[in-house]
Formats: structure tokens, C-alpha cells, sequence
């Protein structure tokens, strides 16, 4: 199935794929994914997501949508077909291409994957560290930010200390402290009692509005129903519906 | 600057956890190889210290054995054409006492039958520079006198001494070598198993957009910090047997063994040396080891 779903319009635009016209910053052609010759993940996915656009990924269990992220937020290669980030093809993409395409990407992970040496803030600064970036040029940015989501009293708390909807904020200001690009979230509010879970939103929607095409995997049904926001739904490895 | 500040580990928190369970060890073992390293170049300056005195010794010296006439009258004049020589510094005869003796040096178990022995008459020939000429002057000269006597410039001792001290430096070296090969696997080892065992730490930093060459010096800052460490307890301990070895050695030192002892003060520079070149050897097998293994990762 062909999907291109227009953030504009609000309506999928099946069979329009035109990589060259399209103004996509996620492109999946033709791709494929296995985990070994028995496990095919993925197959057959053409799916472009376009910039500044707002996407909710649904789906059972199992049937490919962390795989599906995995490939977006270079986790993965392809293994069949191409996948097109920001332009460029991941499959054939050099190694060292890599970090600077990551660094356009925030991901908040389900499991949060929190360093458990580091400090709430140092977590936090990873993505300002990797670039060797001087502490004094985003201190005061973890600091406010992690005012925000409510742990600026945890800045330097460990990450075992902190209760599982602490530690997904946590997770969730590393992922959007750099103003990604692209924000891809695996079940960013599961951990969270409904009234963070919709601030959470709100800062989504925030980033959103300043240009970051936000793509949340999610089984909440309500939340999904809420936004308004276009769906797509993947089951067995193929998508099988584009809601806009 | 940030970047040296983080090969120095200095400022903030490793990204990378450490596991002291596996650096313990390794710094123990890092140590004793330093240590051995340190005693093996310590050796090998050691003999090519002690061959370099005694060959300069023999070689400044040249001995000449009076076969006719072997009288006593004979034995001065042929002492004062020798001094005469161009070359020579001091010819004195050798005495019969000293003849003895060192008869005695070569094993000659004689007992009172060595005053029967015609001992040789030798003269001791101090030389102005070690020129290969005078040994050919002095025979001339000798010759013109109306003497048969055999000139001997020590230079098979010498080389002896040389081949024999060529030999042990190359083992000491050889040992330093395999010493250095072994302790640089260990470590390209422990850098790989550290990023193999902490790779979920390794993901999260390439995810947040890290650079192989950013966890590379995460690794390679640890096992420098540690390198250098090692090689701090490995230099002392090097340092305390070297020198108490040597200090033990010239309590009964002979004329021959005082001049060319185990180690020297002036060696310690191997020893203040040896932290610095353990850790930037570390930093480097661990580094190479660490890019090696990010390919494998995502």
C-alpha cells in the first residue's frame, strides 16, 4: 500500500509518491525488514511523512511498529527497499553520516533508557555532550526544561531514584532539549497519570507548532481520538490504514 | 579544549560506567608488566652500561708478553722502547707477584709448583688513545730492538665481551617487547569486552547523536587515566627492587663490578618515563581496539 499523508490537507493522499515533488522527511520505499531469514518484520512499507507533520503510529503488539521507529531513528538499516531521512538514504548512508542525522532526531524510548550513573541533568544534557558542547551553553536550557516537566527539584537525583512517570519525563526532555527535527516517541504517556500525560501533549503539540515532525507510537486509542492528529496503523508488518 | 578535558577525565561524569571489577584486575596486571618492563630496560642499560666500561678498560690497555731475552736488564729496556712508542701513555714491567696472581685468576691450581713455572715477562702498556696503529708500532719497534715478544691488544676479550653483552640486551629487549605486545592486547581486550559489556550505554550516546570518535575517547580516556596509574605503582615497584637489588650487589662489590653497577641514579629517568609511555600506550591500544568494535555496533 501506498500512503502520503498530508499534514495540510489532513487526508491521506494514497498513490502519490514522488520522492523528487514531495516535501517528505521521512520517506519509506519498497522497505523491508528482517530480524533473520524466518522473522520478517516489515515488508513492503511506501510511507512518507511530511515535514512539520503530526503522526500517531498504531498497531498491536508485534506487529511492527518499534521496528518501524527503529528504521526511523537509525536504530536499524533496511534490509530491503530504502528509507529516506532528511534526504538521504540510510541504507547506503556512510557510518559516519550517521550522528548527524541522529542529531536532528529526538527519541524517547518506552523502556526510557536512562544512563543510571548520571544524574537527572546529566541525562538530560547527553545530546548537548555528544556534540562537545561547553556546559555553559545549556545548563540553564536542562535546568528550565526540566522545571517544566516537573523534576526541577531531581536535577541531580539519579535515575533509580525516581519513580517510572519521573523517569519518562526524564526521557522525554532528553529527547526534545535539542529542538529535534524530528521527535519519534514509543508510548511517550504510558507511564503517566492523564493529567502529565496531557502536558506531556502539550509540549508535543508546543514543538510541533515550531516546525519538529512529531511521530508517537501509541495504543492509546483516547489520546489519538483526541489530537485529531493523522494515524497510521500497522499490523503484520504492513500498513494497513492512514487515518487523517 | 573540551576534548582534552574529557581524554584527561577532568569535569564531568564519564558517559561511560566503569566497571571496577573488570579494572581492578587489569590495573594489577598493568602494574607488574610495567614493572617487568621497567627492570627489563633497566638490565639492558645495565649491560650495555657494563660492557662499555670494560671494554674501554681493555682497549686503553695494551699487554706485551717478553718471550727473548727474558732477563731482567732485558725486561727495562724493552719497557723503555715501548714508552717511547708514539701512542703510548705508561709502560711499567708487570711484576712476578702480579704474574702469579693472575695465573692464579686463569685457574692455574699450582700451588708452590708456580715459583717452578717460567712465568712469561710482561709489560703493562697504558695507550694516549685507542689508534689501532700503536699495536703495530710497538712490534716494529720491539723488533728493531732484537726482541721476540708477542703484542696483545686485549681485542678478543673485547669482542667477547662485546657479543656477550649484544646478546643479553637483545633478550632484555626482546622481553620488553613481549612485555609491551601483551599488555596491549590486554588492553585492547578490556576495551572491547568494556564496550561489549556496556553497549546498551554505548547505543543511548549513539542515538543521542555521538560520533565514533566521541565514545572512542570516552574509552580511551578510561584506560589512559588507568595506564597511567598502573604505570606509577609499576615504575615504584621497578624502582624499589632496581635499586635495592643494586644496593645489595655493591655491599660486596669487586673493582670490576663497582664500575659498571646494576643501576644508576642517573637511570631513574626510565622510571619517571615509564607512567607517561603506559598511558599513552594504553590510550592508543584502546582506542584503536574501541574504533574497531563501534563498527559492529549500532
Amino acid at each position: 500500500m501506498n500512503a502520503r499523508i498530508t499534514q495540510e490537507s489532513g487526508t491521506p493522499d494514497s498513490g502519490k509518491q514522488d520522492a523528487g515533488q514531495n516535501d517528505a522527511i521521512v520517506q519509506f520505499q519498497r522497505t523491508g525488514f528482517r530480524y533473520g531469514p524466518e522473522n520478517e518484520a516489515l515488508r513492503e512499507i511506501n510511507l512518507d511523512l511530511q515535514r512539520g507533520g503530526f503522526y500517531f503510529l498504531t498497531g498491536p503488539s508485534g506487529a511492527g511498529k518499534s521496528t518501524l521507529l527503529k528504521l526511523m531513528y537509525l536504530a536499524l538499516r533496511p534490509t530491503r527497499g530504502k528509507v529516506r531521512l532528511f534526504g538521504t538514504d540510510i541504507g547506503t548512508a556512510p557510518r559516519e553520516a550517521l550522528p548527524h542525522l541522529r542529531r536532528k532526531i529526538g527519541v524517547v524510548f518506552q523502556d526510557f533508557r536512562l544512563l543510571p550513573h548520571l544524574t537527572v541533568a546529566e541525562n538530560v544534557a547527553l545530546p548537548f555532550r555528544v556534540k562537545d558542547e561547553s556546559s555553559e551553553n545549556y545548563q540553564d536550557d536542562v535546568a528550565e526544561l526540566l522545571h517544566w516537566v516537573g523534576l526541577g527539584s531531581r536535577l541531580h537525583a539519579l535515575p533509580n531514584t525516581l519513580s517510572g512517570g519521573e523517569q519518562q519525563r526524564v526521557a522525554i526532555a532528553r529527547a526534545v532539549v535539542c529542538k529535534p527535527s524530528l521527535l519519534i516517541a514509543d508510548e511517550p504517556t504510558g507511564n503517566v497519570d492523564p493529567a502529565m500525560g496531557a502536558k506531556l501533549m502539550r509540549l508535543f503539540v508546543e514543538l510541533h507548532r515550531y516546525g519538529t515532525t512529531v511521530v508517537i507510537a501509541t495504543h492509546d486509542l483516547e489520546l489519538v481520538r483526541r489530537s485529531g492528529a493523522p494515524v497510521i496503523r500497522i499490523e503484520a508488518g504492513q500498513v494497513v490504514g492512514e487515518m487523517a | 579544549m573540551i576534548r582534552v578535558r574529557r581524554w584527561l577525565g577532568i569535569g564531568e561524569a564519564a558517559i561511560l560506567p566503569t566497571d571496577t571489577r573488570q579494572v581492578r584486575p587489569l590495573g594489577i596486571q598493568m602494574a607488574i608488566m610495567c614493572a617487568l618492563g621497567c627492570l627489563a630496560a633497566l638490565a639492558s642499560i645495565a649491560g650495555f652500561r657494563a660492557a662499555s666500561t670494560w671494554t674501554a678498560d681493555l682497549k686503553s690497555a695494551i699487554t706485551v708478553m717478553v718471550e727473548q731475552p727474558r732477563d731482567e736488564q732485558a725486561l727495562a729496556r724493552a719497557t723503555d722502547i715501548v714508552r717511547a712508542v708514539e701512542g703510548v701513555n705508561a709502560a711499567a714491567p708487570m711484576s712476578r707477584e702480579k704474574a702469579k696472581s693472575l695465573l692464579r685468576n686463569y685457574g692455574a691450581n699450582v700451588g708452590p709448583l708456580i715459583d717452578e713455572l717460567p712465568l712469561p715477562r710482561l709489560i703493562e702498556v697504558g695507550l694516549a688513545s685507542t689508534e689501532p696503529g700503536v699495536r703495530t708500532r710497538i712490534e716494529e719497534a720491539l723488533d728493531r730492538g732484537g726482541f721476540t715478544a708477542t703484542v696483545d691488544d686485549h681485542s678478543r676479550y673485547a669482542g667477547e665481551i662485546l657479543r656477550t653483552s649484544t646478546a643479553l640486551r637483545a633478550v632484555a629487549l626482546s622481553a620488553l617487547f613481549f612485555l609491551v605486545i601483551a599488555a596491549l592486547a590486554s588492553i585492547a581486550f578490556a576495551a572491547r569486552a568494556a564496550l561489549q559489556t556496556r553497549r546498551d550505554a554505548v547505543e543511548i550516546m549513539h542515538l543521542v547523536g555521538a560520533e565514533d570518535a566521541f565514545v572512542a575517547d570516552e574509552v580511551q580516556a578510561r584506560f589512559m587515566r588507568l595506564g597511567f596509574v598502573a604505570g606509577v605503582v609499576g615504575a615504584i615497584g621497578a624502582g624499589v627492587l632496581g635499586y635495592g637489588v643494586a644496593w645489595l650487589m655493591s655491599l660486596g662489590a669487586t673493582d670490576l663490578t663497582r664500575g659498571a653497577p646494576l643501576v644508576m641514579a642517573g637511570d631513574i629517568w626510565v622510571l619517571i618515563l615509564a607512567p607517561f609511555v603506559t598511558a599513552i600506550a594504553s590510550a592508543i591500544a584502546a582506542r584503536l581496539a574501541a574504533r574497531e568494535t563501534l563498527k559492529e555496533l549500532v
